[in-house]
């Protein structure tokens, strides 16, 4: 397991940015970081970054148990969740793509000992954030700190922070260790799939207790203050998803499972299934004018609905707002 | 502004410190006009610690008992075992409810009046006692995810699907001994193994003794020993200290020939121990052998 990030502060603020299912390794997501980087423009220089990568853990498990068989099984669950997956989805083969995007989800879902590991990985980064705050002269009471994640980051956020919530000798209880999250920003959250596809694994899903987006409702999470008023983890908890992202709980602009937490801020982006010379609008009138405009075919790219980047691209001004 | 003990510094902040630092904050934000709940809170969370004769704490025994963990022998050794006092159960519960109190809603009640600066002043002893408990649970956290590298990190054995079927099963149970928990793994593994490089020695009539591979299949039980130092160094301190062990029942085929089917009959019957990757298993009936081998997989996923 790789250590921590250490960062120096050169200010109060930092943000942990933590990506979603693949093969990522340290500097995958520079380009993002570099994205939200530009997005703040000459305030950039006041935020400690911090990338949270856990693919290490993943491939522990999968390692270990060599169970490439079990990702089937999870499969057909979404499949039969969405009802319209194409019949190859169903079958056995998926592909290294599909088999690590699976992987990614089954090792937490159904060995507990990989959802803790990467948990206690995350709340160990998270202190670490703290830690780095402090010792450049920043109280945690003091910091403002914001999580932007991704995906299946999603997922490991919400499982921390629930964990963290209800565990002060963590110490990122908001309460007890009288520092909250400025932002807390979850993009396409599979969160509530996951739910779903527990729920129809039923009782193979051991310690059913220790997964918190299965057990109880979804809630953000919050620790009783001295008064015994719920103090939330953050002020701000974003629930991002596009209407015709799968993994964020839309499917051809149907929601079958967006998370949807109460006194979360929710968006949900209207996407396309392709653009026009880089324009989100897909209309007769827009193919038309790139034509006309080029005296040639009109560039018409497939939009991959799952991409952060244009996740990040489309909320700029909103995240300018939430990390001012 | 702040009554503390006199001499009081970064290193000696006991309990009585801490809440004579609330006092002062309930008594800034004037608590008992404007939040008489909480106001009655602090007084009587004082009383409490007070009647377990507890205020003269210091950080190192907070910290260890509000990490919900029974204290190191170190730390037991370094308390005074005169004047340490009884604790109930539930006393770290009212340290808790000491800084949630102090958290929220004391806290920015007295920002708004005193200013940030002020009481980051005031509240000095709770964040030398935060950072000591940050520092601690980064430590607690470290430890916890070497303990899963230890069991599922490179190095660690691998299961064959036998093995990771068992062990997903005997993880289900609730109160299952194979089972984790947020302090981290379990020790424990099922062995359901098929080896097919074992050597024994053996003599069959008209041929001269030879080394021969032999298959042989274990059933055991994996213990993994989580020692901060296991499997580390070079082979041979790899050897001596390996991060598991195992032992159980171990079968051999009716001949001593490679790629035996174990179900037949006349298989022979014994046990095995194994230390690190180097196993030994003997088998007890009318051929006796023993024999020797690496835990190490031939075909990945089955044996």
């Amino acid at each position: 397991m790789a250590d921590d990030v250490f960062q120096k502060w050169s200010s109060d603020r930092a943000i942990v940015f933590v990506h979603g299912v693949g093969n990522a390794a340290p500097g995958s997501y520079a380009p993002l970081v570099d994205q939200v980087q530009a997005i703040l423009g000459d305030g950039a220089a006041r935020f400690a970054i911090y990338f949270f990568y856990y693919d290490q853990v993943n491939e522990w498990f999968a390692r270990k148990e060599q169970a490439r068989l079990a990702f089937t099984k999870l499969v057909q669950c979404v499949g039969d969740l969405v009802h319209a997956f194409p019949t190859p989805t169903k079958s056995t083969g998926l592909g290294n793509v599909a088999a690590d995007f699976v992987g990614d989800v089954i090792w937490p879902v159904l060995l507990p000992d990989a959802r803790r590991a990467v948990r206690t990985a995350l709340i160990r980064q998270l202190q670490q954030v703290r830690h780095d705050g402090i010792a450049a002269g920043h109280q945690p009471r003091r910091q403002h700190v914001s999580i932007i994640a991704h995906s299946m980051g999603c997922f490991h956020v919400y499982e921390a922070l629930r964990y963290a919530a209800v565990t002060p000798a963590e110490q990122l209880a908001p309460a007890t260790s009288d520092a909250v999250f400025d932002n807390v920003v979850l993009m396409a959250s599979p969160v509530q799939l996951i739910r779903a596809v527990s729920d129809s694994l039923g009782p193979f899903v051991p310690q059913r207790e220790s997964l918190y987006t299965v057990t109880g409702p979804l809630v953000v999470p919050s620790e009783p203050g001295g008064d015994g008023v719920p103090v939330p983890i953050s002020p701000n908890v974003v629930s991002i998803t596009g209407n015709l992202d799968p993994v964020g709980g839309y499917f051809f602009r149907h929601p079958y499972a967006y998370m949807d937490l109460p006194g979360q801020a929710a968006f949900v982006d209207q996407q396309q299934v392709a653009t026009v010379d880089g324009s989100e609008e897909l209309s007769l009138t827009r193919i038309l004018d790139a034509a006309l405009r080029h005296d040639s075919a009109p560039a018409i790219a497939p939009e991959n609905p799952h991409d952060w980047s244009a996740y990040v691209a489309r909320h700029a001004d909103d995240l300018r707002r939430w990390l001012a | 502004m702040c009554a503390t003990s006199p001499g009081a510094n970064a290193q000696s902040y006991t309990l009585g410190d801490i809440f004579a630092r609330l006092r002062v904050a309930d008594s800034v934000a004037n608590f008992a006009a404007v939040n008489p709940v909480v106001h009655a809170r602090i007084a009587g969370l004082e009383r409490y610690v007070r009647d377990h004769e507890a205020l003269s704490m210091t950080m190192d025994q907070l910290s260890d008992i509000y990490a919900g963990s029974t204290p190191g022998y170190a730390t037991v050794l370094r308390w005074n075992r005169n004047s340490y006092p009884r604790l109930p159960q539930d006393f770290r519960d009212s340290l808790v409810s000491v800084r949630a109190v102090a958290g929220r809603p004391l806290r920015p009640a007295v920002d708004a009046i005193l200013g940030p600066a002020a009481v980051d002043s005031l509240y000095a002893p709770l964040d030398r006692w935060y950072v000591q408990m940050l520092d601690r649970a980064i430590a607690r956290n470290t430890e916890t995810l070497r303990r899963y590298s230890v069991k599922y990190g490179p190095g660690a054995p691998n299961l064959n699907l036998a093995e990771a079927a068992l062990n997903y099963l005997a993880q289900l149970p609730r109160g299952s001994p194979f089972a984790g928990s947020d302090a981290g793994p379990s020790p424990l593994e099922i062995v359901a193994a098929y080896r097919t490089t074992d050597l024994t020695a053996s003599q069959p009539t008209g041929e001269s003794r030879a080394a021969r591979l032999v298959t042989s299949a274990q059933l055991g039980l994996r213990l993994y020993r989580f020692n901060s130092d296991c499997g580390e160094g070079n082979r041979l301190r790899q050897l001596i200290n390996p991060c598991h062990a195992s032992g159980g029942a171990f079968l051999m085929g009716p001949s001593d020939t490679p790629l035996a089917q174990l179900w037949k009959a006349g298989r022979r019957g014994g046990a095995y121990a194994a230390w690190g990757n180097y196993h030994v298993g003997y088998v007890f009936d009318q051929e006796r052998r023993l024999v020797f081998g690496l835990d190490t997989q031939v075909l990945p996923f089955l044996f």
